[in-house]
């Protein structure tokens, strides 16, 4: 009973909690945004599961070439096991060193063992998410072919319960020894960032193998194809032994063999991470961390303009957790690291077929680049400006600043952010596409109002309904409904320029003429947009409703 | 000079009324004590004149500059300690105090002011390493370097002793009184009768957001007839 209470309230305090039940839109009754965030929600993770089905599917089809159609097991287990171990050593080193809660809980009469269990159980299951993301859909792909139900049961209790036990026990040991040079949980920015690196290579690059490779050949060719990709996988599957056996375990003659050396893997890796987490977490949580070093006499810096040292608060906010962080770079990360990777690998055809498309009529040119500008758009930079701030917006609100030059200073941040991730994507797009170069009369301009919309559509909401008041950064981020607010203003701009450029071309006049035009609009909504937001700001930051 | 005229603050849409009807006024050089049980209003009086709320209704005067009119005219002249001193946590001290600084727009010799202010609270070997680092005791030092830097006119205290050690409490009542005695306006806010017997020169008491006693401390030992009677006990009376 105690053992399931010190887990439930693990699981009350978490981050997962506050985000399903999203607990403070019930309470205040806003139900549109927290429909609005599941469906978006849902298309994000239906598109991703579709994305990666249809990966999973070449590899059972070369699976069953080899007769090993089980070999997509293996692939997916990799991929959820690299973001399962990165993500979970920090977490590792948070939930069982660097406790809040630590010192309550062992002054509480409750043995180290239901302690360490309870977190035990709390680590496994935020771990299973990740687990399950990329082993539905290869579970749907290698289903599509063989249905033999004991070999699935035995292979699914092995693939999804029991295998995500391997990644945990090692992040665990991994955690332990990791967390004696360092503290390893206020570098989970890192961890997450190296994860999300190596699967989306990983998924791209074999996306890439398989367009390069189907695009091109001749049926023969694409026969050959699969063929090399059977033996491929066949080579690499002995590789990594787990892996192997998880995949095995679907096995329709020996799978049950292999189902159970999962289990007895796991526990062995489990039980000496729990046995030595239990008896050093409670000392290294009790002991004080004492690195204070004495200096020499201390100056504060000169004196400096007071917009660059709302800035530097503003850098210092954003990092103060690796969600704020992470969120933004990985969003603002996605389009240039995509263009890069086609850049170097992309395959000429298919470069030639998104060409023909585009240029197939003026509507597909001006969808492509409408698409282009909300995906870079549409980020948390500043949809979260005022929210990231938390408790210390009091200190913004004591200080004799006026709201006006504390906004000038998160415009800066929007752009030192966003504006590298444009250039880089502009840069990229007209190396692809050749696109020539007197179009960036239109191109950088386009670049600054977009970016300066962008900034205005999320700080005009932000100001209005700022979260000051989340319980975890993480609910703090993305699933804020200022952030869809924004992002639906951004598609309706879209959609009017488009609507514009449509009309002009339909009219006859030249793309750069139509470029200029739509920017200049633009540009104008901007100016009356930043005038809109500083008006609020000043309203807001004088003396206003939070406290 | 502080004015405070008839100002009310409730929460939660009206359903807790936090301060009613508020008016007090504290003259140039004075140390005011606010006194007041748990929830009795200390907090958001001190919130309000520090122009973080804004009142309901009524009006708060500092120096003569309305401070819902002119915010920031008003809150340049002001050094606040909140109950819970707020900071940037991944700052080092220095950042935060450069930053705190900068906002004052203090400059020139007045910025050396606060390396002297660092040595004199004792806090410069944890000065370059990040505030979440910080025990409490430094935390709270470092709140009142950050109200004291600017070298403000008004001061608005709220616990400002929690948490700091006997050296450093004796430092800053000195520093207190000094500052008082150069013509600065002082709202403290205490549980330490003693704080508040020795440095107050007026005494207010809150209830339930109501200002029930605002005299001097032997304007309120002549009121409880007891001449012997200490702060603690009248206190204790008035709010029983």
């Amino acid at each position: 009973m105690i053992f399931f209470r010190l887990f439930f309230i693990r699981i009350q305090e978490s981050f997962l909690y506050e985000l399903v039940f999203l607990k403070k839109s019930r309470q205040k009754k806003d139900y549109f945004f927290s429909l609005l965030f599941f469906i978006v929600l849902a298309v994000a993770g239906t598109f991703f599961c579709i994305y990666l089905f249809q990966i999973y599917r070449h590899l059972v089809i070369a699976g069953l070439f080899g007769r090993h159609p089980e070999s997509v097991f293996f692939i997916a287990s990799l991929l959820a096991w690299i973001v399962m171990l990165f993500t979970a050593i920090p977490r590792a080193s948070r939930i069982f060193f660097h406790d809040s809660g630590a010192i309550l809980l062992h002054t509480l009469p409750v043995s180290l063992n239901k302690i360490t269990a309870a977190r035990f159980l709390y680590f496994y299951v935020s771990l299973l998410p990740i687990q399950l993301i990329f082993g539905i859909p290869a579970l749907a792909a290698y289903l599509a072919d063989i249905r033999e139900p004991i070999s699935i049961i035995a292979g699914s209790a092995a693939f999804f319960v029991f295998s995500p036990l391997l990644p945990m026990g090692i992040a665990l040991l991994a955690a332990f020894f990791l967390d004696r040079l360092f503290n390893v949980s206020q570098w989970r920015l890192v961890f997450e960032a190296v994860s999300l690196l190596c699967v989306f290579i990983l998924l791209v690059g074999v996306q890439l193998v398989l367009q390069n490779r189907l695009l091109s050949a001749t049926v023969e060719e694409n026969q050959m194809f699969i063929l090399q990709l059977a033996d491929f996988l066949k080579y690499i599957i002995v590789a990594f032994p787990p892996a192997m056996w998880v995949a095995s375990s679907y096995n329709v003659s020996n799978g049950l063999l292999y189902a159970l050396l999962i289990p007895g893997c796991a526990g062995a890796v489990n039980i000496p991470a729990f046995l030595l987490i239990r008896h050093v977490s409670w000392r290294r949580e009790m002991s004080v961390r004492k690195n204070i070093k004495a200096v020499g006499k201390p100056k504060i810096h000169r004196s400096g303009a007071m917009i660059f040292s709302l800035l530097f608060r503003e850098w210092k906010v954003l990092l103060s957790h690796s969600i704020f962080f992470t969120e933004i770079l990985v969003k603002l990360a996605v389009l240039p690291a995509l263009l890069l990777l086609y850049s170097i690998a992309g395959p000429p055809q298919y470069i030639a077929i998104i060409v023909s498309i585009v240029t197939a009529s003026p509507l597909m040119a001006i969808a492509a680049a409408g698409i282009l500008v909300l995906l870079l758009d549409v980020s948390t930079v500043s949809a979260t400006g005022i929210s990231r701030e938390k408790r210390t917006f009091m200190l913004s609100l004591q200080v004799p600043v006026s709201g006006r030059v504390q906004i000038q200073a998160k415009l800066l941040l929007h752009i030192l952010v966003a504006a590298p991730s444009y250039a880089l994507s502009a840069g990229l797009l007209y190396f692809i596409f050749a696109l020539p170069l007197e179009t960036l009369v239109v191109t950088i301009p386009a670049i600054i109002g977009f970016c300066l919309f962008s900034f205005c559509s999320s700080m005009l909401f932000e100001l209005r309904r700022p979260d000051l008041s989340f319980l975890r950064q993480g609910t703090g981020m993305s699933p804020r409904s200022n952030v869809f607010v924004a992002s639906m203003l951004q598609l309706i701009l879209v959609a009017a320029a488009g609507s514009l450029a449509y009309a002009v071309t339909l009219l006859g006049m030249s793309v750069v003429m139509t470029g200029l035009l739509v920017t200049e609009m633009v540009i104008i909504i901007d100016f009356f947009l930043l005038r809109k937001v500083f008006s609020d700001a000043e309203r807001l930051y004088q003396i206003k409703r939070f406290y | 000079m502080i004015e405070l005229a008839n100002v009310s603050k409730s929460y939660h849409r009206g359903a807790v009324r936090a301060v009613s009807n508020l008016s007090l006024s504290v003259k140039k050089g004075e140390l005011f004590c606010l006194l007041g049980q748990n929830g009795a209003g200390k907090t958001t009086t001190q919130k309000l004149v520090a122009g973080v709320i804004a009142p309901d209704s009524g009006s708060i005067l500092i120096q003569d500059i309305d401070l819902v009119a002119e915010p920031l005219k008003a809150k340049a002249l002001i050094g606040y300690i909140p109950e819970e001193p707020v900071f940037y946590e991944n700052m080092s001290g220095l950042q935060f105090l450069g930053f705190i600084a900068d906002m004052y727009r203090v400059s020139g010799d007045a910025r050396k002011r606060t390396g002297e202010l660092i040595e004199m609270f004792g806090v410069q070997e944890y000065i370059r390493e990040q505030i979440s680092l910080y025990p409490y005791g430094v935390r709270q030092k470092i709140s009142v370097i950050s109200a004291l830097l600017h070298a403000p006119t008004v001061m608005l205290l709220d616990e400002p002793l929690n948490g700091l050690d006997p050296q450093s409490s004796r430092m800053f009542q000195e520093t207190l009184r000094s500052c008082v005695k150069n013509g600065c306006t002082v709202i403290l806010s205490t549980y330490m009768m003693h704080v508040a017997e020795k440095l107050g020169d007026r005494v207010g008491i809150l209830k339930k957001g109501e200002l029930v006693e605002n005299t001097t401390l032997r304007g309120l030992k002549r009121k409880s007839g007891d001449k012997n009677a200490n702060l603690e006990d009248i206190f204790l009376e008035i709010t029983q």
